[in-house]
């Protein structure tokens, strides 16, 4: 009993520390950034563009205002076609065309990774699942009213005859 | 209740309107995944044909004399997605255990968003962190430690420059780690709590009763979510080019430079200079996109058997 009682503390312990060592890297990470660039963050850098070299100041407005535009562009692509690739792969699950594109989707994901509509396509999947069920619920009902009245009717014709 | 069938028949007309639209939609993406290949297909026709299948195991790489072969970068590839996953896999599988069973509640999901927001990371941090924080670590501390206590194995040999081979794969085994965490999460919440309960029950301490009630009948859901850290670390490309060192020779060991597919595809295709030099790195990428489609559809096969039939 000794024995088991110590594996069982030993491996808590280990689970315990790993779970710690997984945010060590993190951790460092933003430290390092926080560290290396917290010193330039200013207003100008924000707003301005970047100085000829020698001269001082200056700021990286052109790459801020360059990353959105790549992600508003991208989003206004991708996201109305995200949503209904996702409607279509939670709704349509057996349909043919539907399990070509979940598997397009997966390896689009990993072979571009800075591609947002997979992403989206996923994540609605998910959400339309778990909503789905409350969604659908007064449907199947209503269908169920349905096929017990016509049970209802189809026992009472053949008692009928 | 009979009369409501008119209202169902349009209603099904909707729907039979919306789903050809979201076939259609569904095709585009799978035509334009089919496009991308054959385009890569052409760009690389130049190389296929003059080397052939021989490439892949051609260690040559001379943009001068115009020999071109894969085989270092294949190796490089594999071997720093394989290291990443040794560590980041079992320190994965812990941490969602971690999450799952041992911590409240609270904690855990605290936890478990710190863990997924390392996936949030821009991975050109990653190179930043790797090259100037890192690699100096690596070659200060860890080597010598590896090469005191393993060094009498030719893997643990030869000098350090920080950069290399086992740089980049710490830097991938970071990257992956919340896929691997967050896949397993799901998998072992899956398991429901009356089998949990069950083995507590019959007198088995925490240890037991993970072995026996999660990590047993979660197996192949593990294997499922390790494959696919695998797949997004055979495609990692910025931060591993930043960090590995970039050159095409075979090394044994783990801390000379060396260089992966995706990273010899981001250093060198700005300046390749002739049609064949181009052709062989869309050969490579070809290449990488068969590695990852197999490892791809390994992942699924693993998931699809996995589930059970309803």
């Amino acid at each position: 009993m000794i024995w088991r009682k110590t594996k069982n503390y030993f491996f808590i312990t280990i689970l315990t520390l790993s779970g710690i060592a997984v945010l060590i890297p993190l951790i460092l990470i933003i430290i390092y950034v926080i560290k290396m660039g917290f010193s330039s963050l200013n207003w100008q850098f924000i707003t301005h563009l970047p100085r000829p070299v020698g001269e001082s100041g200056g700021g990286m407005a052109h790459a801020i205002v360059g990353t959105l535009f790549l992600v508003g562009l991208g989003g206004i692509f991708s996201i109305p076609l995200g949503i209904m690739l996702g409607t279509y792969l939670s709704e349509f699950k057996k349909d043919k065309m539907a399990k070509f594109l979940r598997h397009t989707i997966d390896l689009l994901f990993k072979y571009a990774q800075g591609n947002e509509l997979e992403e989206h396509c996923k994540r609605l999947s998910d959400a339309i699942e778990k909503v789905k069920p409350l969604a659908l619920k007064d449907d199947w009902m209503s269908e169920l009213r349905m096929n017990a009245y016509l049970d209802e009717i189809k026992t009472r014709k053949e008692l009928g005859a | 209740m009979l009369e409501s069938l008119p209202c169902r028949r349009m209603q099904n007309r909707q729907d039979l309107i919306t789903l050809w639209l979201m076939r259609w939609l569904a095709a585009m993406i799978v035509l334009l995944l089919i496009l991308l290949v054959i385009l890569l297909c052409k760009l690389a026709l130049p190389a296929i044909s003059k080397f052939g299948l021989g490439f892949i195991l051609s260690d040559t790489w001379n943009p001068i004399t115009e020999e071109f072969g894969a085989f270092p970068f294949i190796i490089g590839t594999l071997i720093t997605s394989f290291m990443a996953l040794l560590m980041a896999a079992p320190l994965s599988v812990s941490v969602a255990l971690f999450i799952c069973e041992i911590c409240p509640k609270q904690l855990g999901r605290l936890l478990g968003t710190f863990v997924e927001m390392i996936a949030a990371v821009p991975s050109i941090v990653f190179g930043l962190w790797g090259i100037f924080s890192l690699a100096p670590w690596v070659q200060n501390v860890v080597t010598p430690f590896l090469k005191n206590t393993l060094g009498f194995l030719p893997f643990f040999q030869g000098p350090s420059y920080g950069i290399g081979v086992l740089t980049a794969s710490l830097i991938l085994s970071i990257m992956i780690t919340p896929t691997i965490c967050t896949f397993c999460r799901e998998v072992f919440n899956t398991i429901p709590s009356q089998t949990k309960e069950a083995a507590l029950a019959l007198g088995a301490t925490r240890f037991e009763m993970i072995k026996i009630a999660i990590l047993k009948p979660s197996y192949s859901g593990m294997i499922a979510g390790i494959v696919l850290g695998l797949g997004r670390a055979l495609g990692e490309t910025m931060a591993v080019a930043m960090v590995i060192g970039n050159t095409s020779r075979l090394s044994l060991s783990i801390f000379a430079p060396g260089s992966t597919m995706a990273s010899v595809i981001a250093n060198e295709y700005a300046e390749a200079s002739n049609a064949i030099h181009l052709a062989s790195l869309g050969y490579i990428a070809l290449l990488l996109l068969a590695i990852t489609l197999i490892i791809n559809s390994f992942a699924r096969f693993i998931i699809w058997k996995w589930t059970p039939k309803i």
